[in-house]
């Protein structure tokens, strides 16, 4: 990758600052190596939005490249209503979504084992169960375990650190709903975790 | 709870000890607190699989072959949409003149306004046919 990505929305490549403006100008005037810089640029994100969602490595690959494809098709109909990270987070997650439906795979729900907050714990110390490389494997396990939205939202919010309005543009979800999915689902990571613990101690 | 409603889930104890979580670092504060810090922590380290090698490569020989089988199509879509114009001009612009006819007495010449026509079916043809004549690619 010939650049990294800056909070702000810009990329140093090769020292030289490029907006989104930049690099869509670029890629639509057919500049060489353009498409390259926005791929490199982008691909981290959409990989994790795609394998939090489908979970399988292999369906994963195919549906990140269709994601890019789909991106390359439609990028003269990008308008700058949101950062272009935003919008190509958007099609991925889309992509990712329409493949779930298309097998039929739950894509929201995933609390059926009851309301996570009826069976968190009053009192309890995860830390003192658990070694920390134990801990962060049940953590993976129990992820496993949430619907593909909620693993999603968890990562981009935790993992690539994107505020709770960007999610929700991401997922078409207003805000209130994001902010459930979120604290729902650490509720639920951290009643299973404890339930773990009581087992294992 | 409404699970859709912000302020309901603000309020929520569970929530402000997930808030807490995220502010404050080292081992102070409540359980709750600390065990969700915990679990940021394992969701951070949760292992994903990795992004393969040569998937930049991949996805860029795709775009290529997409961009070369792209141009018979195009040319067709070109020749399509300039039969469509023509006819259109040739049909549709004596009506369309015509309907045009009291705006063109407000000029010497009546060009601007069949000029303004083709421009107007050569706008409707590419928008209609997906050609992007005028949108801003090379």
């Amino acid at each position: 990758m010939a650049g990294s990505a800056t909070s702000s929305g810009l990329v140093v490549s090769y020292g030289v600052m490029e907006t989104d403006l930049d690099i869509v100008t670029a890629v639509l005037g057919n500049q060489p190596g353009a498409f390259a810089r926005l791929l490199g640029r982008h691909q981290r994100m959409v990989w994790h939005i795609i394998v939090r969602m489908v979970h399988q490595a292999d369906d994963a690959d195919e549906l990140a490249q269709e994601t890019f494809l789909q991106v390359y098709r439609n990028l003269p109909q990008f308008r700058f209503e949101s950062a272009l990270s935003t919008w190509i987070c958007q099609v991925a997650f889309s992509v990712a979504r329409r493949f779930l439906a298309k097998k039929r795979l739950p894509i929201e729900t995933g609390d059926d084992e009851g309301d996570p907050l009826d069976l968190v714990p009053d009192e309890s110390n995860l830390e003192e169960g658990f070694a920390d490389a134990e801990l962060f494997q049940h953590v993976a396990t129990a992820m496993a375990g949430l619907s593909p939205v909620q693993r999603t939202i968890l990562t981009l919010f935790h993992l690539d650190e994107l505020p709770i309005e960007e999610i929700a543009q991401i997922t078409g979800s207003p805000i209130g709903t994001v902010k459930s999915y979120l604290f729902r689902a650490r509720a639920r990571l951290r009643a299973e975790l404890h339930e773990k613990a009581g087992v294992s101690a | 709870m409404n699970p859709n409603d912000p302020t309901s889930i603000e309020q929520h104890p569970e929530w402000a000890a997930q808030q807490a979580a995220l502010s404050h670092a080292g081992k102070s504060g409540t359980c709750a607190e600390r065990d969700y810090r915990s679990i940021y922590a394992g969701i951070i380290a949760a292992p994903l699989p990795a992004l393969p090698n040569d998937f930049a490569v991949r996805v860029l020989a795709r775009i290529e072959n997409l961009a070369e089988s792209a141009g018979p199509e195009r040319w067709l879509m070109w020749i399509l949409g300039l039969a469509m114009a023509v006819g259109s001009v040739v049909f549709a612009g004596p009506m369309l003149f015509e309907s045009l006819g009291p705006l063109a007495q407000r000029f010497d010449s009546p060009w601007p306004v069949m000029a303004a026509a083709v421009a107007c079916v050569v706008v409707l043809v590419d928008r209609a046919a997906g050609l992007r004549w005028t949108a801003n690619r090379g």
